[in-house]
């Protein structure tokens, strides 16, 4: 069997109640690659990934993550045996401080987490600075950053964000976008969902359209770039 | 003045057992979001079986306190599995009427089987209050102090696990956002049982100190403490941890102060009194601006 897919969707199938959000999708990422969900609000990006997680339950196919069935495990094996989220809408803990925030990522680091904690402030320095201030005081893009650097605190090797762009100023997009490029080449795999097709594609390596809860397209983002489907529905048809 | 510092130390250890009652609970509103209104039945089931194990063995006191210790465990986790459904599906009446369900059960129970219903005492060697303390003209129980240094540590330590500790820190994420806390891979189930053991630790505590300033305990001292407790959390801000310290400490003083300059029994009245104009002045509580 190939061992160089970190994480394979194979045939999965979600329902809220009698509502099918996610039918029968395939999907594989590869060990150090950007793969990106693109698709309309409602088509399913969210629900997939938190069913990967397990915080809601496939009803039909499985998630194979390190050769390691995981359709069935509870979300705190699933984040313990290595895979972390950037939730949407960055799922910060307001009222708690950023280094208690880093702290609670690395919930499920076997070892010190000291390193990588100093690790993290040499990405983003600002957050040393702000470590004793409460989470909610930061701005938007200083709490992407921290929900970030949180979902990196316990050393994973999948990382999934789920609409990492949302509520996020231009700027902050591009910056966000190139510090997963670098954590890419430093061997992290990463799995993202994004309304911002054409940012999304501009650096992910591969992608998947989902629309209506089926994949529609996949493969390399920059043939999904130019493919005229994808620009008329997604790219705002130029 | 010397007897206004004697009812000042019998008010602050009042106010101290009252305040343990409170973190108790107010950790069990953090770990799964519950009033849980039969916390002080435990405490008071907890006295009746160390009352039980004293007239059924030679009266063996470190024996009483392993006992009650182990009991308020077992007691306090046994009701995580009633409250965790409700818990999940933010059942806030549904869990306060389950609470209260257990209160009666409890209460029932001790009126039932322990001591015919009537207070059961225990002996001077466990109270220590036959041992006075004078300083000049003050005199107090020796029970008083012991008791409000047993609070301030056992309030100490609480904060320390709840504020510092990894676990402590995971209780709060989950009283915060537990979706995200969730997603964090912060395990409920455990989590939660870890909670309930050690407010089941601190129910055992608070029954020994009770044993130790009031002696005996009673059917009816399960309802007292409760309704005290829960008006004390409404208070300081529901889950408010170190608000509902200070509002106890602060009414414990209130209450004995009553007790001492004012005719006739008009503690609890004044009690009531004072929480009714907080309530309806600042409805989240003196300290609160969570919920």
């Amino acid at each position: 069997m190939e061992q160089t897919n970190v994480l394979k969707v194979e045939n999965l199938s979600v329902y809220y109640g009698p509502i099918c959000a996610v039918r029968k999708i395939d999907l594989e990422v590869n060990q150090g690659e950007i793969v990106a969900l693109i698709g309309s609000n409602g088509a399913g990006k969210s629900t997939l990934i938190n069913a990967i997680l397990g915080i809601q339950r496939a009803r039909g196919g499985t998630i194979t993550f390190l050769g390691q069935n995981i359709t069935r495990l509870k979300t705190e094996r699933i984040v313990a045996s290595g895979i972390s989220v950037v939730p949407e809408g960055r799922g910060m803990l307001a009222d708690m401080t950023v280094l208690e925030n880093l702290q609670l990522g690395a919930y499920h680091h076997k070892g010190d987490y000291g390193p990588m904690l100093e690790k993290v402030f040499s990405y983003f320095p600002i957050l040393s600075d702000r470590k004793t201030q409460k989470a909610g005081t930061l701005s938007g893009g200083e709490q992407q950053m921290l929900a970030i650097s949180r979902a990196l605190m316990g050393e994973p090797r999948l990382v999934l964000l789920d609409e990492p762009s949302l509520a996020l100023s231009p700027a902050y997009v591009d910056k966000i976008f190139q510090f997963l490029v670098e954590m890419k080449k430093q061997g992290l795999t990463i799995l993202l969902s994004e309304q911002n097709a054409r940012k999304a594609l501009q650096y992910a390596d591969r992608g998947y359209v989902l629309d209506l809860g089926v994949t529609v397209m996949n493969g390399p983002a920059q043939e999904l770039a130019v493919n005229p489907e994808v620009k008329r529905a997604y790219l705002g048809g130029e | 003045m010397e007897s206004f510092v004697a009812q000042l130390i019998v008010g602050l250890a009042t106010g101290g057992i009252y305040a343990l009652l409170v973190l108790g609970m107010n950790l069990l509103v953090l770990v799964r979001n519950i009033v849980h209104h039969s916390y002080s039945h435990i405490v008071v089931l907890t006295m009746a079986m160390g009352w039980l194990t004293l007239t059924h063995t030679n009266g063996s006191i470190p024996l009483a306190v392993i006992v009650m210790l182990i009991s308020a465990i077992i007691f306090t986790i046994a009701t995580e599995p009633l409250f965790r459904p409700l818990s999940v599906r933010g059942a806030d009446l549904e869990t306060v009427t389950l609470a209260m369900g257990i209160g009666i059960i409890i209460t029932e129970f001790i009126s039932k089987y322990i001591n015919g219903g009537a207070n059961f005492a225990f002996p001077d060697a466990m109270t220590g209050r036959q041992n006075t303390i004078s300083i000049g003209l003050i005199s107090f129980s020796m029970a008083n102090i012991v008791v409000l240094v047993g609070c301030a540590a056992a309030a100490a330590i609480l904060m320390w696990f709840l504020f510092k500790s990894k676990e402590g820190r995971a209780i709060r994420a989950m009283a915060q956002n537990l979706r995200v806390a969730k997603m964090l891979g912060i395990p409920f189930g455990r989590t939660g049982v870890l909670g309930f053991g050690i407010a089941g630790l601190l129910a055992g505590f608070i029954a020994i100190l009770c044993v130790m300033t009031l002696g005996a305990g009673s059917p009816s001292l399960g309802d007292t403490f409760a309704v005290k407790a829960i008006i004390l959390m409404l208070f300081a801000g529901m889950g408010n941890m170190k608000g509902g310290l200070f509002s106890a400490l602060f009414m414990g003083v209130v209450e004995a102060m009553a007790l001492a300059y004012l005719p006739g029994r008009w503690t609890e009245a004044v009690f009531y009194g004072v929480i009714m104009l907080v309530i309806i002045w600042k409805p989240n509580g003196l300290f609160g601006n969570k919920h």
